[in-house]
């Protein structure tokens, strides 16, 4: 309990400094205050077009997110048995990792178009980190268990969910945490470049265009909330899967 | 069908671990791999377990389908129950049948408890147990008893003998005593030939 009030104190002390910056700087352009903040996000909260924004985005980069995973942990599952996909995908694998992510907005554009742009930078931003993950987890198997397995003739369901889920699960977890945050972050960075319809991005970029300061940290707000809650979620769901109860 | 072992070698980077060992194992017998460390005994198993090659010589008669092992190490997923390690090399067996077995060497409070919160001696156990119960032919363990205390041992051997179910059963040991407790066959180790004879 004393950690809690704490915490809330140090969080009002910085919401306070926040506030009084504000109102010495004066200039609701450069800076707006938490009050002038929570005042545009409920004029936000009210409107219909906020709610099919931050539907969008969530839809479009969950999708991407979601996409990325489930190819990811395939491919790498693949590469770790078939020494030969490993050798196909590296050098694919290394260039999205290494290819700015404002390039990959700008060629999806031209492919692709705004519509499902979030989706597909939300693709290249967690692929990697999924597949280059599972690579190293199911690596990381016991080779002793493996043999056991071998030498007691182990069903191969038994290996996949008994031997190799409990090595691939801190590699997978930890990699979804990173990339989970990664993938708001970029996915809401390529609506702004795009600017699609009904998207969080596409209200930041208006923001910006009328100088609203305030509706940008609202928005801002906004996104921090969705990507706690959306990385709380998404983890909740996979330790469900991936932690071995006894 | 007996395994018969015939001049079989194996070295490692140019040192010979052993050289030219035969041995005939009859069906149904109990064998005793009497060694030093370092005499290559854990290489013999995996060899006959299929996990590595012989350099000469082959094997005639290892029956084909699992091999129940003991390995030198438990080899146990840490994470899961003793119920749980067992049903995964033999998941028919279940419920009461596999609760009754376990309880002959395991205490009752640790059932539900994941193998990594037991101790050395309760996860051997669960390996012998693992072992016995198995669908495997034949029965292979390294150093079965290993880390077990005088009681828990014989116990542990007389739970040996009563699951055989008359199957082939060599396994290691650095204890004269435990060999003649099972009745097996000796196997000693001759350093100048380095390989093995059946002691008759």
């Amino acid at each position: 309990m004393g950690n809690w009030r704490r915490k809330t104190a140090i969080l009002l002390f910085w919401l306070m400094l926040w506030q009084i910056m504000s109102g010495w700087i004066n200039k609701p352009i450069y800076l707006v205050g938490p009050i002038e903040t929570m005042q545009a996000l409920l004029r936000l909260v009210d409107s219909s077009s906020f709610w099919r924004a931050v539907g969008g985005s969530l839809a479009r980069i969950g999708a991407g997110f979601g996409l990325a995973a489930v190819v990811g942990l395939l491919c790498g599952s693949l590469s770790h048995f078939v020494p030969f996909v490993r050798e196909l995908l590296s050098p694919l694998v290394s260039l999205m990792k290494t290819v700015p992510v404002a390039s990959f907005v700008i060629l999806a554009l031209i492919w692709a178009g705004a519509e499902q742009l979030a989706l597909v930078i939300s693709f290249v931003v967690v692929f990697p980190m999924i597949y280059l993950n599972t690579m190293a987890g199911l690596e990381a198997t016991d080779p002793q268990l493996l043999e056991m397995a071998q030498v007691f003739h182990v069903s191969g369901w038994n290996r996949l969910w008994q031997i190799y889920r409990p090595a691939l699960a801190p590699y997978l977890l930890s990699a979804c945490q990173v990339a989970l945050g990664m993938s708001w972050k970029s996915g809401i960075a390529a609506e702004v470049i795009g600017t699609p319809e009904f998207s969080i991005g596409e209200n930041l970029y208006m923001a910006k265009v009328f100088f609203s300061t305030d509706e940008l940290f609202a928005w801002t707000a906004v996104v921090i909330l969705l990507s706690v809650l959306f990385e709380k979620g998404i983890l909740w769901i996979l330790r469900k899967f991936l932690v071995v109860k006894a | 069908m007996s395994i018969s072992i015939h001049a079989l070698s194996k070295s490692y980077n140019g040192m010979p671990v052993f050289q030219k060992v035969d041995l005939e194992l009859e069906e149904g017998g109990i064998y005793c791999l009497l060694a030093p460390s370092g005499a290559g005994k854990t290489t013999l198993f995996r060899i006959l377990m299929g996990l590595e090659q012989a350099d000469k010589g082959e094997i005639k008669g290892i029956p084909r389908g699992p091999i129940a092992a003991v390995f030198q190490e438990d080899r146990l997923c840490p994470a899961l129950t003793a119920q749980k390690n067992i049903q995964l090399v033999h998941p028919v067996i279940a419920g009461e049948d596999l609760l009754r077995e376990l309880q002959a060497l395991l205490p009752e409070e640790s059932l539900d408890k994941p193998v990594c919160e037991f101790s050395g001696g309760m996860r051997r156990r669960v390996a012998l147990i693992r072992a016995m119960l198995a669908p495997g032919q034949l029965l292979l363990m390294d150093e079965p008893f290993t880390g077990l205390d005088e009681d828990t041992r014989e116990t542990a051997m007389e739970y040996v003998l009563n699951h055989r179910r008359g199957r082939t059963l060599l396994f290691t040991t650095h204890h004269v005593e435990e060999a003649k407790r099972l009745g097996a066959t000796l196997i000693q180790w001759q350093e100048r030939e380095r390989n093995w004879k059946v002691n008759k």
